[in-house]
């Protein structure tokens, strides 16, 4: 196996490493000189961050309407399904029934619809201050931008004028 | 924005009713289990059903995943990395009773500004549909992991802890997947 061939089988190897930007500083500089001498490499190269690109652009699965009620409900429901599981032990053996019982869990506290209210409105906040904090950022981007144009005109106009005072 | 876990040994974001407080000892209380439903229930769902490619299996997963955490989730510190796990172990289950199991397998961007035309994005939804199909036959954990990381957008640690992996085990099994795809698809065309 020649050099060139190793060094061929590297490039290959780090594809996906330099297409995810994960590859460190000297390496990613080996891979671009790879790149730029093979052509059948650069197209592997870029079927790599196509397939990267195409994998974080697929929908993720929407989630049915309903089940999330039906999985709030869990807690109010559960004891139900304890008791289901309890009476065919019951039927067999009298003794099995004691032990399930007395190894039943507490049943579950009683749904408070405040406290399903306050979670709701969590929910609902976290979603005002996640946009707060995009509408935020964009004020201050939008402020910096400003700021600096109205500094370039400033020092535009600055050595202007001392260009026209001074005569050059 | 990846959602936290909510560590039992944190103080509550909603307050406990006084039922909660006396209901400490041994059962999760309700209040902490809405919350886990609230922030996590897309993430559970969206995993089961990228694993089982079907919206009624994965609905039951997700049910038996918040069914287990009612049950069992008293100790739990970290309720996404906990319902992720057993969401992904019932699909794994589910997989492997119906036959559609892959095996584990033995071990063996830079950005683009978009101005691109409508044939580019066609390309692209081509490429996704095989994609998702090339997902399906690879090996646990990369084909998990993947989908977690790549598909859901999940961060490294997080994945890492689901899976029971390091994160150099992560990186390799994530570059180790892609380059699986992309040869597939390479050998395709």
């Amino acid at each position: 196996m020649t050099d060139r061939d190793l060094s061929e089988e590297w490039a290959r190897s780090q594809l996906e490493a330099w297409a995810d930007g994960s590859l460190p500083g000297e390496s990613r500089e080996r891979m671009a000189a790879a790149l730029a001498a093979d052509p059948k490499l650069r197209a592997a190269a870029e079927r790599a961050v196509a397939v990267q690109r195409a994998l974080r652009a697929s929908a993720p699965a929407r989630m049915p309407a309903g089940l999330r009620r039906r999985l709030l409900a869990i807690p109010a429901g559960s004891s139900n399904v304890w008791r289901g599981l309890a009476l065919p032990v019951a039927a067999s053996v009298a003794a099995a029934v004691a032990a399930a019982v007395w190894l039943r869990p507490e049943p579950p506290p009683q749904e408070d619809p405040r406290v399903a209210a306050v979670a709701q409105d969590l929910e609902l906040a976290m979603r005002y201050l996640q946009q707060s904090a995009r509408i935020t950022e964009n004020e201050v981007t939008n402020a910096l931008g400003s700021g600096l144009r109205d500094a370039v005109d400033a020092t535009r106009a600055a050595v202007g004028q001392e260009t026209d005072e001074t005569g050059g | 924005m990846a959602s936290q876990p909510v560590r039992q040994s944190e103080t509550p974001v909603v307050p406990p009713s006084a039922d909660d407080l006396t209901e400490s000892g041994g059962v999760l209380p309700a209040w902490r289990f809405r919350l886990a439903v609230l922030l996590h229930d897309r993430a559970v769902y969206r995993l089961a059903a990228a694993l089982l490619r079907d919206a009624r299996e994965a609905e039951d997963v997700t049910q038996e995943a918040f069914l287990s955490y009612w049950q069992h989730g008293v100790s739990v510190e970290r309720p996404r990395e906990w319902l992720l796990r057993v969401a992904r172990n019932a699909a794994l289950g589910r997989l492997r009773k119906s036959g559609r199991f892959v095996t584990h397998a033995p071990d063996e961007m830079p950005e683009v500004s978009d101005g691109r035309d409508p044939e580019w994005h066609y390309e692209q939804h081509e490429l996704a549909g095989e994609l998702r199909k090339l997902v399906d036959t690879l090996p646990e954990p990369q084909r998990s992991l993947l989908v977690m990381f790549d598909v859901q957008g999940l961060d490294g640690a997080t994945c890492a802890r689901v899976l029971g992996l390091n994160t150099n085990q992560v990186k390799v099994y994530l570059h180790r997947a892609r380059r699986r795809l992309r040869e597939q698809l390479e050998g395709a065309s």
